[in-house]
């Protein structure tokens, strides 16, 4: 069974972010972001420059970090309200609020789980202060992000740096040349080769209604500059959502590396293409995880998600495949990286006579945890049965479809025969 | 606990592929389960559902559940696309609709002949006479992995004419599946089955027998078994039989006995749902008994296991005449007649005798059951001892197959 390790206080730290191996909570009691380490213990914190109210209503539901800025959401009782923050001289400092009052005649607001859309990339060359073309890696020829425009007119706001001095800067892109943009002014600072690259658009909040209307969930979009509604996309799928994140993933072959807004819902997270145009947002994938109770039958709710480089960390107080409930949040785990996940095991036919005999074919089919076909992995098939035996081979190897076959010759006694197919990792 | 496999929370089944699917209303989602009722993955709906569905089916492309609503039952039809299900249809039966159980008649066939996109006729190698204009064939997958839903608009012999041209090349021997009726069982009354146009929901025919009366669990399939060769077949539960249903004529192509008793064999166990794959039949139940012992699991619903292949099912022997004289000469022919799960007898099987008379014996041993009329009768002689006592005498088929 999982230990706790992170050890976030229920109803108090119900969020969580990583960031280069910390992980970093909003409390809403304490009126600071902590930044703790694996074990629980609480590495730093970083206090409030506006403290946020002290009831049940103001603990924060999910947590973000974008690179640059912490995100938080908070589920109030009158209202849904992000807020951005940022780590300046060692305090957690508020730059922005945005309030989704129920007040809204149009709008009803309950939500336990959202995202900022964030990018991340390196000046492919140098750049010195006072000049007003920048050149990156990723991302500039991709004229739906660089031609990013808020609803205040304004174009998208690269965040530069830090250089070697610690400085960094926000510049707003005004055009696109080849392998990099045009901005408005020049730059404030000299940046090296490599340095970092950062920037957000929209923010993404899944509420539990659409419109006014309960009956679905729906996915709203939001200007994460000026908090302006974009458009919401209508759906079961984005009800009762309690975690979120943004990330880039590299799980889906037909894709390559994308920027997905991930979710969780049920025991499926779910990968989102919000960039796509059209009435609904098509996905990636998705990808089983393991948060069920021991009864196999009762989902674990999972309180947020984040990710770090392939690691997926889920916020629950139930360990996986356990009945225990932690007195505390810690994170289980899953893989971005694709695993042997599931085994179909099935007989064709599945009663035959226990004559020594008769055979039945037993069929195999392995997938990851997005449902992939795991190919060419030897399946080993064994029986409990003392006369019956496998007789067809083992082990066997897994085609194009993940299918491994074998046959069971019967023993000598009317039972029950557990076959069991065992497919190693490698 | 034991014997337990899926774990089901929801009473209703299907099966697709060697996974095991189930729609959970608390969850929103289609759940895939694997044998050992660990979850290979979900789908969320779109669509949320709102009750546990009391039955539900796969046609090949489509997901179905019926579920209970005011003065009816809903059928629903969905589909996975892009990790999600889709709700595509809703048909609302009511007032007079009390029913447990639906199917919906489907069939899969294969292209006759390669088609290139653009045309708007093909050619399929066997259910063309059920294909008629309104039915909607989804072709594919192509060797691209290529599927499209194409709308019948006439059937002109053996040529089935599309309403437009297809988007997609396909070869001979692609798949077409296509799906035609509904047919649900109400318990209304004195029983009905209520023929359905699955594409309107239009009720097209209503059979009322008794014979639909509480029916709980059933399922479309092609299967062999009770017939020499493969039939399509609407095969439902009623009581402590699975009857496999000719929807074309309405007459039976058999019925099987199953073991959903508890071990008084008395008490009859609910059946939820049915499903088959290949030649297993899968009962969706809460509790069942094995080698006379009772397992409940409770809240939790696990698949038990039929066969639709032949095999031998129950014995009984007799002896004519039942007394005679211990005098070591006299004989009594016994006769082990032996049936498989359809009440048919078993043909040209070994029985086994075996009497506990330190004299007396059995004269032909084994002996065969019928080979050629099918009445699963094997027939020996036994000669009598010289003691006056009550002798045991036990046979025993063996299947061999």
């Amino acid at each position: 069974m999982a230990t706790e390790n992170i050890k976030l206080i229920k109803s108090q730290q119900d969020n969580f972010t990583v960031d280069q191996g910390y992980f970093y909570t909003f409390d809403h009691d304490q009126d600071s972001l902590l930044q703790k380490t694996d074990d629980g213990n609480t590495a730093f914190s970083y206090p409030f420059d506006t403290l946020m109210a002290n009831t049940a209503a103001d603990v924060v539901k999910s947590a973000e970090f974008d690179g640059v800025y912490f995100w938080s959401l908070q589920n109030k009782s009158d209202r849904v309200s992000i807020k951005r923050w940022k780590i300046d001289n060692y305090v957690c400092k508020l730059q922005q609020t945005f309030d989704y009052l129920d007040s809204d005649p149009n709008n009803t607001y309950d939500s336990q789980a959202f995202s900022v859309a964030h990018y991340h990339t390196q000046l492919s060359t140098a750049v010195a202060s006072g000049v007003g073309t920048i050149y990156f890696d990723d991302y500039w020829d991709d004229t739906t992000l660089m031609n990013f425009t808020t609803t205040s007119g304004d174009g998208l706001t690269l965040h530069l740096g830090p250089n070697s001095n610690g400085e960094e800067e926000d510049v707003e892109v005004t055009g696109t040349v080849a392998s990099g943009v045009t901005i408005s002014g020049t730059t404030q600072y000299a940046y090296a080769e490599n340095d970092s690259v950062n920037f957000y658009t929209y923010l993404w909040v899944f509420n539990n209604y659409n419109g006014n209307s309960s009956a679905t969930g729906a996915l709203y979009k939001f200007d994460a500059y000026t908090g302006d509604y974009i458009t919401k996309y209508a759906g079961g799928a984005y009800k009762d959502i309690t975690a979120a994140t943004f990330y880039n993933v590299d799980s889906f072959a037909s894709y390559g590396s994308v920027d997905t807004l991930a979710y969780v819902k049920g025991t499926n997270t779910l990968f989102i293409n919000v960039g796509a145009a059209g009435v609904s947002l098509p996905y990636y994938g998705s990808m089983v995880m393991e948060n069920i109770k021991l009864d196999e039958a009762t989902v674990i709710p999972i309180y947020d998600i984040c990710m770090d480089d392939q690691n997926v960390y889920r916020l629950q107080d139930i360990p996986d495949g356990t009945n225990t409930t932690w007195s505390t949040y810690s994170y289980l785990l899953s893989s971005l990286d694709a695993f042997v996940t599931s085994i179909s095991l099935a007989a064709y036919p599945a009663i035959i006579a226990a004559n020594t005999v008769a055979t039945t074919d037993i069929i195999a089919i392995v997938k990851d945890q997005f449902l992939q076909p795991i190919v060419g992995r030897a399946v080993n098939f064994t029986e409990d049965d003392p006369v019956g035996s496998i007789s067809g081979g083992t082990p066997k190897n897994t085609d194009g479809d993940g299918r491994a076959a074998t046959i069971y010759t019967s023993g000598n006694t009317a039972r029950e025969v557990k076959i069991t197919a065992v497919v190693e990792q490698t | 606990m034991a014997y337990e496999n899926i774990n089901f929370r929801k009473a209703n089944m299907t099966i697709v592929g060697g996974y095991f699917y189930m729609f959970d209303d608390n969850w929103d989602e289609l759940v895939q389960k694997l044998d050992d009722g660990s979850v290979a993955f979900s789908y969320p709906l779109n669509d949320l559902i709102g009750s546990a569905p009391t039955s539900i089916e796969h046609d090949g492309i489509n997901f179905w559940s019926m579920q209970d609503i005011t003065g009816g039952v809903t059928v629903k039809r969905w589909q996975i696309e892009n990790n999600i299900v889709e709700l595509k249809d809703t048909f609302n039966f009511t007032p007079n609709f009390d029913s447990e159980a639906f199917t919906v008649e489907h069939y899969h066939d294969t292209l006759a002949s390669g088609i290139t996109a653009g045309d708007d006729i093909i050619y399929l190698n066997n259910y063309t006479s059920l294909v008629a204009s309104g039915i909607v064939l989804t072709l594919g997958p192509n060797s691209s992995n290529q599927y499209e839903e194409v709308d019948v608009n006439t059937v002109s012999g053996s040529a089935v004419v599309l309403v437009s041209g297809t988007q997609n090349s396909y070869d001979s021997g692609n798949g077409v599946n296509f799906y035609n009726h509904l047919w649900i069982f109400n318990s209304d009354g004195a029983g009905a089955l209520h023929k359905i146009n699955a594409y309107t929901g239009a009720n097209i025919t209503t059979y009322n027998s008794a014979d639909y009366d509480d029916i709980t669990a059933c399922t479309f399939a092609r299967v062999k078994g009770p017939q020499s060769s493969y039939v399509n077949t609407l095969l439902y539960e009623k009581d402590t039989n699975i009857i496999f249903l000719n929807v074309n004529t309405m007459a039976l192509y058999g019925t099987m006995t199953i073991d959903n008793l508890k071990a008084n064999q008395v008490t009859q166990i609910k059946v939820y749902d049915l499903a088959v794959s290949g030649n297993n039949i899968y009962r969706l139940q809460n509790e069942a008994t094995y080698y006379e012992t009772d397992y409940s699991w409770g809240s939790l619903y696990n698949y038990v296991l039929s066969t639709t292949r032949r095999f031998v099912d129950t014995v009984s022997i007799s002896a004519y005449p039942v007394i005679l004289p211990a005098n070591a000469v006299n004989v009594t022919e016994i006769t082990m007649l032996v049936d498989d799960q359809y009440g048919d007898g078993i043909i040209n099987k070994p029985v086994f005798f075996v009497d506990d008379d330190d004299v007396g014996f059995m004269t032909i041993n084994p002996a065969y059951t019928d080979y050629f009329f099918g009445t699963g009768e094997a027939i020996s002689y036994y000669k009598a001892g010289i003691d006056v006592r009550t002798v045991n005498i036990e046979g025993t088929a063996t299947q061999f197959d």
